[in-house]
This record gives C-alpha cells, structure tokens and sequence, in this order.
C-alpha cells in the first residue's frame, strides 16, 4: 500500500467536487418529480459502492479462512465498515426520495426489504468481530459470517420477491424501473457519480486499512 | 458413510440422555413458548376478522424466539461444562461434531413444537396440523437449527455472549421464517401446493447450502474456540 495519499486525497476532492457541480448545477431538473429525483445521483452510487464492498467482504472472508493473513481481515474490516456506511446513506436517500414520489417513507419492496436485511447483517458482522474475546478469534468468526452473510444476500433477495407477490396491497404505487426516463445527460451524471462515489470509496477503504495498520503496530 | 451418520447419532444422543435426566432446557423452553403464545392470545382480539393473517407470525416468531432461548441456554451449558473442549479432543471431523449439535438442537425444537403446535390450535381455535404445516416445520427447524448452531457456537465465546446471538440470526434466518409464514398462511387460508410449493422448495435448498455451507465453515470456528 505504498500510495501517497496526499495525491490521492487531493484527486478524489477534485473529483468529487465536480461531481457537487454536475449534480447541483448542470444535471436537468425532472419535470414530474423536480428536485428531489437528483437523489438518485447519491442514492444509486452509494447502493454499488455498499454491494462492490459486501463482495469485497466476501473475498476478503474467504481469503483470510484460506491463508490466515490478518492484512486480510483488515481489508474485510475496512470494506465492512465502509459498506455499512454507504448503505445506510443508500437507504435513507431513498426513505427521503420515496417519501415524496411514493407518498410513504418505506415500502416492503423487495431492494427496500433486501437492502435492510444485508445491512442488518452487515452490521452483525461488524459487531461479532467488535465483541470477540482477542483479534485472531474476532477475525476467524467475522470471516465465518461474511461468507455466511453473501451467500445469504440473493436467497433473501429471492424471498423477498415471492414476498411482494403474494402480497400486491402492500405495495403502494411503485415506479415502473427508475431509470428508464434518463435523459443522455442524466445517464452521463449517474455513471460519472457512481465512478466518483466508487473513488472516494476506495479512497476511505484505502485509509482505513494503513490506520488498522497503524493499530496494530502501537499494540 | 454408515459410520458418518453413527458418529452423528452418538454426539446427539449424548446431549439427548443428558437432557432427559435433567429435563432443564425442555422444560424452561416450552413454558417460555406457553407464555409467548398467551401473550399474544392477549394482545390480539382474536374475534377481528383479520387476525388469521397474523396468525402464522405469531407462531413463527414464538419459535424463533424459544429456539433462541434454548439455544443460549444450551450453549452455555456446553461452555460451562467445558464440554465441546472434550468433544474437540475426539477424533472425528469437525463436520459430524457441527451435525451433531444441529441434531440436538433439532431435536428439542422439534419436541418442543409437537408441544406448542396444538396448544396453538387451541387457544386460537384454529386446526394448523397439516401434512404441509408439518413439512415446512421440519425444513424450517433444520435450517434454524444449522444457522443457530454456527453463529451460537461463535457468539457463545464472546464477551457479549447471549445478547449478541439474536442480533446475528434474525437477519440470516429471514428467508427461512418468511417462507415458513408464507406457507402456514397459505394453508390456513385453504390454498394449493401449487401456490405455496415454492417457498417448500426454497426451503430445501436453503437448507442443503447452508447445511454444507456451516459444516466446512465449523471447522474453522471450532480451530479458534
């Protein structure tokens, strides 16, 4: 991990401040629902970077069961905790979009439903690792979890499914697929968004694992 | 492959003996199950037109927290005892000793449910015994049992022991309970297997993952207990 993060930190500001711009001033205003469906630049790229880092737990879960190299928990570690805060953004973006377009702040729809059980999952995972009696146990058992936990995700997700459709009254006036009304700008700002968010993730991913580095060396 | 399934038996059977001496854990799980049930015969106006839509919830999330309840006791016990430390010393696969410890767990959910399922019918005046209650209760009960015994024998070490392991299951055991639900409520509301037939199916592949899944991964847990 030789980066010099200064470079890095500067690039990553830049890059996100233009994204500030784009989103604020030059991404067109959506005639139905107005300002607030610039939410979804935040929204959708925050939901990528939160399932990329799940998955990076998942490698990271496997890769340490494999080898025992605690960089790789570190690297699971910091993944997880960037994850569940992504997430948590992902989906209170959405109560805050959905409240006005769908007239309810949470619908058991199955991203919404899905989205909330990987992130109580993920946080489980964060937790068995915090509350573990030494570092090589926390790391073995949140390992166990992660891979757990990911191959959990779709069969959830597949529930979820069957969920809504036995019960179509409590589904109340979803959008048809969100993007199918971009506009060429609007799909240029979403993917160079996501590209920015996907930046500073990796930017925060890279930070956290040199300070558990550090950590490690003032034990 | 004989012997594989005998290994199991003999770890189980073990916990099994044990518990019919002292009758600890069956005991305080059914009562604890009984109460759950009356708490909720109290809580719901049973005369409402709609309560048998609750109806396969409140049995599910009785289970789900009896099976809790049993489980942090049971591991505790075996912590206290020290008795995986003995078991560890066995030379078996780590793998017979995890299916061991979800047949146990199995076993006592499923007594306990043979308890708690008429009483159900009782006190909600409903008939839930059904050849697909029944089927969806031993799929159901097998994957908790296989999910509880990973994640218990993990957060029985940690310093937060009992309050942690909840937390870590619910969200694992979510399709297991939706699915469980889903078919008792469609039973009760006197539909086909062809509506409910899938989430059957879901279950029974949930349950050969996770079975595989937990067996290779206990291996792990137990090199760190």
């Amino acid at each position: 991990m030789n980066i010099n993060s200064k470079y890095y930190l500067f690039l990553t500001g830049i890059i996100i401040l233009f994204d500030i711009a784009l989103i604020t001033l030059f991404a067109p205003t959506e005639i139905i629902m107005g300002d607030v469906q610039k939410i979804l630049y935040i929204h959708v790229p925050n939901a990528w970077v939160g399932f990329l880092f799940f998955f990076f737990v998942f490698i990271a879960s496997v890769m340490y069961l494999i080898t025992k190299d605690i960089r790789w928990d570190y690297f699971g570690q910091s993944a997880g905790e960037i994850g569940v805060v992504t997430t948590t953004i992902m989906v209170i973006s959405g109560a805050i979009w959905a409240k006005p377009v769908w007239g309810v702040w949470w619908t058991w729809d199955p991203k919404l439903t899905t989205s909330l059980i990987m992130w109580l999952m993920y946080i489980g995972y964060l937790m068995l690792r915090a509350y573990s009696s030494n570092q090589r146990q926390g790391a073995t058992y949140a390992s166990v979890l992660g891979v757990i936990s990911f191959i959990n995700v779709p069969i959830v997700y597949m529930a979820s499914v069957w969920w809504r459709t036995v019960h179509p009254e409590m589904i109340i006036g979803p959008l048809k697929e969100s993007d199918a009304g971009l506009t060429v700008s609007m799909g240029f700002i979403l993917i160079y968004s996501t590209f920015a968010f996907t930046v500073l993730g990796i930017f925060l991913l890279v930070r956290r694992f040199q300070i558990q580095q550090l950590e490690q060396l003032s034990r | 492959m004989k012997n594989y399934f005998l290994y199991i038996w003999y770890i189980s059977a073990k916990d099994i003996q044990v518990e019919l001496k002292k009758k600890e854990l069956l005991t305080l799980t059914t009562i604890f199950a009984i109460t759950c049930v009356v708490i909720f015969n109290i809580a719901i106006d049973v005369s409402a037109q709609a309560y048998i839509r609750v109806l396969p919830g409140i049995l599910w999330v009785t289970i789900f927290f009896t099976a809790v309840l049993g489980l942090n006791r049971f591991l505790s016990v075996e912590r206290d005892s020290g008795n995986f430390e003995s078991l560890l010393l066995l030379p078996i696969s780590r793998d017979i000793l995890f299916l061991g410890k979800v047949t146990t767990l199995f076993f006592f959910m499923t007594i306990v449910e043979i308890l708690i399922f008429p009483l159900f019918s009782v006190v909600f005046n409903l008939n839930i015994i059904n050849i697909s209650i029944i089927l969806i209760s031993i799929l159901a009960t097998f994957g908790i049992s296989v999910l509880g015994i990973i994640i218990g024998s993990m957060t029985s070490n940690t310093d937060v022991r009992e309050t942690l392991l909840p937390i870590l299951l619910f969200p694992l055991i979510f399709p297991i309970l939706l699915a469980a639900i889903e078919v008792t409520g469609a039973v009760l509301r006197g539909e086909e297997w062809a509506v409910y037939g899938k989430w059957v199916q879901l279950l029974a592949i949930i349950d050969i993952i996770f079975s595989i899944v937990c067996s290779f991964l206990f291996t792990h847990v137990m090199k760190d207990y």
